[in-house]
């Protein structure tokens, strides 16, 4: 098969997955809800004498608030299942095997196997944040219009949402090269949506010693430039974080494919 | 075939008819009972995943109570050690999602579902025997989690932190370690529950890590009435918070609800639909 061909074979495969289709719906229904609410809030703050406002009325952030979590998950639960979807056992009636003999027999070169999953990860999880990121501003911006000026600046703006989008795309990558090392979806998944929560294993490994900010999602987390005052402080800076974050993806994909290569699957 | 006669015999010589049989037939029900019990704990014994996640709860509360507690040391935060158990509970509830949902979920990871319940084909026994051994397994794990935690925290503080200078513990500190205990033992039941209903184990994570751990700080961001959510409710067992509407009593009552509502739904759904 060629390459072309085997990439289009795993969106075919990748878009019948319920899962993936969940974890879409997830992304957006999810940002838009967050994004509605964070809008009633900015509302009823810029109602409020100029003394007692608790944030800069901005549409951008509140389109922007739910990034970091919802759209990570997604993201995250993309990756892994695109590969753990492989390995598990199917139905009796269809012979109780697993997907990746078939796979296998129908592209042998495990190298072009693997490469085809990963451009469909990053290519869904890419779409996802080019169809949610700009929504949700565009969303807030529509039920904000008559506020006063945005606090945060249209450059700034851009920036931030294209942070976002090689946060989303870096962390569907790792997920997915995971999973492909560990050749189940359980342990990946609920370790990486920690992480993406409050209870970030990582987060807790920063406070022990510094060097915990440079494991990827913590290098990463300044990608989103929130204001200093919104986040947990420190970290590496947006540009270096994003090419440690990258650095990590990239080389996750290397072993988990050089892995998935010579093993036996 | 033979037990069943023998106890029916056992239990009815000589009386009315109509109370001897239904006399067997509870004592059948309750034989069967316990076998389905037996044989769910062999399972799990035997199952990697079951026991791997309970080592690795256990394991994750140790570590944790080695971190806060250097943490705090290394940082002079005035922290009673409670403060520091009850930081390490919310990651343990990562782990006994797992413990949780692992009895009911990996029987559907291939065909073991229809060969259990050929073996007990009275489903609602089935059901029983599954919840009742996602309990004990879900309080086992618990409760070693917060034994592990407890200790490494004590260790910690004893060997390197400056005793004198320690804050009072509260008076309530054995309570809230129980209530930990009893927490998290909650949450696994609520995730054996939840896979009553999806099933398979991967979903059933993601709904319960978004249940559990995703959606209750970003609603607490947004409303009151985030603590109705069965973790934030049932948190008030440790955290030595108080809430508005709710104590650490009927929080507990509030994730008890959650865990009945869902299982109702997961054991009518387990009993009428097909496997």
């Amino acid at each position: 098969m060629t390459p072309v061909r085997a990439v289009r074979a795993e969106f075919g495969k990748a878009l019948s997955l319920p899962a993936v289709w969940i974890a879409l719906a997830v992304t957006l229904g999810g940002t838009a809800a967050i994004t509605i609410l964070n809008v009633v809030f900015t509302r009823a703050d810029a109602a409020l004498p100029a003394a007692e406002q608790v944030y800069d009325a901005s549409a951008f952030e509140a389109g922007f608030a739910a990034m970091p979590i919802i759209g990570v998950v997604g993201a995250i639960i993309v990756g892994v299942v695109v590969m753990s979807s492989e390995y598990a056992a199917a139905q009796t009636e269809a012979g109780g095997a697993r997907q990746i003999a078939t796979s296998l027999v129908a592209v042998p070169r495990r190298g072009v196997l693997f490469a085809s999953k990963a451009i469909v990860v990053a290519t869904i999880v890419l779409a996802s944040a080019l169809v949610t990121i700009p929504g949700s501003i565009g969303l807030a911006t529509l039920m904000l219009q008559d506020l006063p000026t945005d606090a945060v600046p249209a450059v700034d703006a851009v920036w931030r949402s294209v942070g976002a989008t090689v946060y989303w795309l870096c962390m569907g990558l790792i997920a997915f090269a995971i999973t492909a090392l560990v050749r189940s979806g359980i342990v990946p998944l609920i370790v990486l949506i920690a992480n993406s929560s409050l209870v970030s294993f990582t987060l807790l490994l920063t406070n022990l010693t510094p060097l915990a900010n440079w494991l990827p999602d913590m290098a990463g987390r300044n990608l989103f430039g929130f204001p200093p005052d919104s986040v947990v402080p420190g970290g590496l800076d947006a540009v270096p974080g994003g090419i440690v974050m990258a650095a990590w993806a990239a080389v996750l994909l290397v072993i988990a494919g050089i892995v998935f290569a010579r093993r036996d699957a | 075939m033979s037990d069943r006669s023998r106890t029916a015999a056992a239990l009815s010589p000589g009386s009315a008819p109509g109370s001897g049989f239904v006399g067997a037939m509870m004592s059948t029900m309750m034989s069967t009972l316990v076998s389905a019990l037996a044989a769910e704990f062999r399972k799990l014994t035997t199952l990697p995943l079951a026991v791997g996640s309970s080592i690795a709860t256990v394991a994750l509360g140790g570590v944790l109570g080695v971190a806060f507690a250097l943490h705090a040391i290394r940082e002079s935060v005035p922290a009673t050690a409670m403060e520091l158990v009850a930081a390490a509970v919310p990651y343990l509830v990562v782990g006994i999602l797992l413990v949780g949902a692992t009895p009911v979920g990996h029987e559907y990871a291939g065909r073991q579902i229809r060969v259990s319940i050929t073996a007990v084909p009275h489903r609602g026994v089935f059901v029983a025997a599954k919840t009742a051994a996602a309990l004990v397994w879900s309080a086992g794990t618990a409760t070693l989690a917060m034994v592990a935690n407890v200790a490494a925290v004590w260790v910690i503080r004893q060997s390197r932190g400056d005793a004198a200078a320690l804050v009072p513990e509260p008076d309530s500190w054995l309570l809230q370690v129980l209530g930990a205990a009893l927490f998290l033992t909650l949450v696994g039941l609520l995730a054996h529950a939840m896979t009553l209903v999806v099933r398979h184990l991967v979903p059933t994570l993601v709904i319960m890590m978004a249940l559990t751990v995703l959606l209750p700080p970003v609603l607490a961001a947004f409303t009151e009435h985030a603590r109705w959510l069965p973790t934030q409710a049932g948190a008030l067992l440790f955290s030595g918070e108080s809430d508005a509407v709710l104590n650490p009593g009927t929080g507990a009552l509030v994730m008890v609800a959650w865990i009945v509502v869902v299982g109702a739904v997961g054991t009518v759904a387990m009993v009428r639909r097909d496997v």
